[in-house]
């Protein structure tokens, strides 16, 4: 028998996958407060593949074929190399005929790229045919913001060498609007106005003042190290980095109003016995006197006589001098006089050989000296 | 500053933006739409229609998220 074979062309199909965005846009958006509009956790997005299928030789209804699709897969990425996504995948959910549902918010700096790929068969050839499609859901940083910092210190803030605490901790308060911006959310840098250069600097361990706070909104300083500084806080928030906003205050040591006596403690009275003159620097202030004032003041006592161009001579150092009754001329005439010189300190400044710092056990030394 | 917008709508009109199998229910005939999903429609429609803004706090009372 002689056989013929009839072979049936096929004209091939024009097959299109669409990908339809239920619940939402691909992108989203994060306020300054970090949050997500819309938050997908709470409104899911979801991404619905659709095939189109033209057939021209009309075997097949041209349309919606959907419900035809197979080996429908996700992944995380651009393409099949990424990581699958499964129902166990966090954030997601499968559907049917490969609806993915995203419950997952993504950050501004993390695109998230997806990768849809799936098989329909042509029902008049069974043929598998492959497509694929990949989508990146974005989030744009959205950033209202109206900054204001302020510093609990005033704009010029005496620092009082008398005061019992050496620390002061200066806080501040950074708002946008009239909402305080989170810690996690703030970035603060503390810096200091290198005097020589006129240049502003950051606070570091090698400031003698610096205590601890750096980086932090509350700076502590230890106020005997304190001449003259001018402190400045910068910061902005996480979220627009130029936007930044400053307080600055000018500390400075400040003695205020005070006033020195000599008062001779002993041997005020010289008689026949008296051994010693104690001499007694005091200082008064409106607060009262001042206890342990060599601790801040540099005294220096002076004996001198009544007598015309009477040498003046140093007699000690600190609050008390104590001298030998005999110093005292026994002249009726010729009274021994007894002052007092007494000068502020500066703070305490690191001390330097040839511009080093000299180090005592590991620690620099600081040295107050007398102003002049 | 803007803050996302949450309300709680009638289920027709979460129907009709077909929005209904991905939002979350009171079960008492309410959906909770976002901001963003009403633009669609229509805030003042929706208003209108008996849609209510709700706060975070009242959201979370409400639709148990």
């Amino acid at each position: 028998m002689k056989t013929a074979t009839a072979y049936i062309i096929n004209t091939p199909l024009s097959v299109s996958l669409y990908m339809d965005i239920i619940g939402g846009g691909l992108e989203q958006t994060k306020n300054a407060d970090g949050l997500f509009d819309p938050d997908r956790t709470l409104f899911p997005l979801a991404l619905r593949p659709r095939l189109a299928v033209k057939d021209p030789d009309h075997v097949l209804a041209d349309g919606d074929h959907t419900t035809g699709l197979i080996d429908t897969r996700w992944y995380i990425g651009t393409d099949d190399k990424g990581t699958r996504i499964t129902e166990s995948t966090s954030g997601f959910s499968l559907g049917a005929y490969g609806e993915l549902t995203v419950r997952r918010n993504v950050e501004p700096s993390s695109p998230l790229s997806l990768y849809f790929t799936c098989g329909y068969i042509d029902p008049r050839t069974q043929k598998t045919i492959r497509k694929s499609q990949q989508v990146t859901l974005t989030t744009v940083q959205n950033v209202e913001l109206n900054l204001s910092l302020e510093i609990d210190a005033a704009q010029k803030m005496a620092i009082s060498p008398f005061k019992n605490q050496a620390l002061r901790t200066i806080t501040a308060t950074f708002r946008n609007g009239s909402d305080p911006v989170p810690d996690a959310k703030a970035v603060y840098s503390w810096q200091v106005l290198e005097r020589a250069t006129l240049t502003w600097r950051a606070i570091g361990a090698d400031d003698p003042f610096y205590v601890s706070g750096q980086g932090t909104k509350a700076l502590v300083i230890d106020r005997r190290y304190i001449d003259r500084e001018a402190i400045r806080l910068e910061a902005h928030h996480k979220s627009a980095p130029s936007r930044v906003v400053s307080a600055m205050t000018k500390a400075y040591r400040y003695y205020g109003q005070w006033d020195e006596r000599e008062m001779l403690t002993r041997g005020k009275f010289v008689r026949h016995d008296t051994r010693e003159i104690e001499a007694r620097a005091v200082i008064d202030t409106p607060r009262g006197q001042v206890t342990r004032p060599e601790d801040y003041f540099d005294i220096t006592h002076i004996f001198t006589t009544n007598e015309k161009g009477a040498p003046e001579k140093v007699i000690g150092y600190g609050e008390k001098a104590v001298v030998g009754a005999g110093i005292a001329v026994r002249d009726p005439n010729v009274l021994a006089v007894f002052g007092c010189e007494v000068r502020e300190r500066t703070a305490l400044r690191v001390c330097t050989i040839g511009g080093r710092a000299v180090q005592v056990n590991g620690k620099v030394m600081c040295i107050s000296i007398p102003k002049p | 500053m803007s803050r996302p917008r949450l309300f709680s709508v009638p289920e027709a009109i979460a129907t009709e933006l077909n929005l209904t199998e991905l939002r979350t229910h009171d079960g008492a005939g309410r959906v909770l739409l976002s901001g963003r999903d009403l633009a669609i429609y229509g805030i003042d429609k929706a208003l209108d229609e008996g849609a209510e803004e709700l706060s975070p706090d009242e959201a979370k009372e409400i639709f148990h998220i």
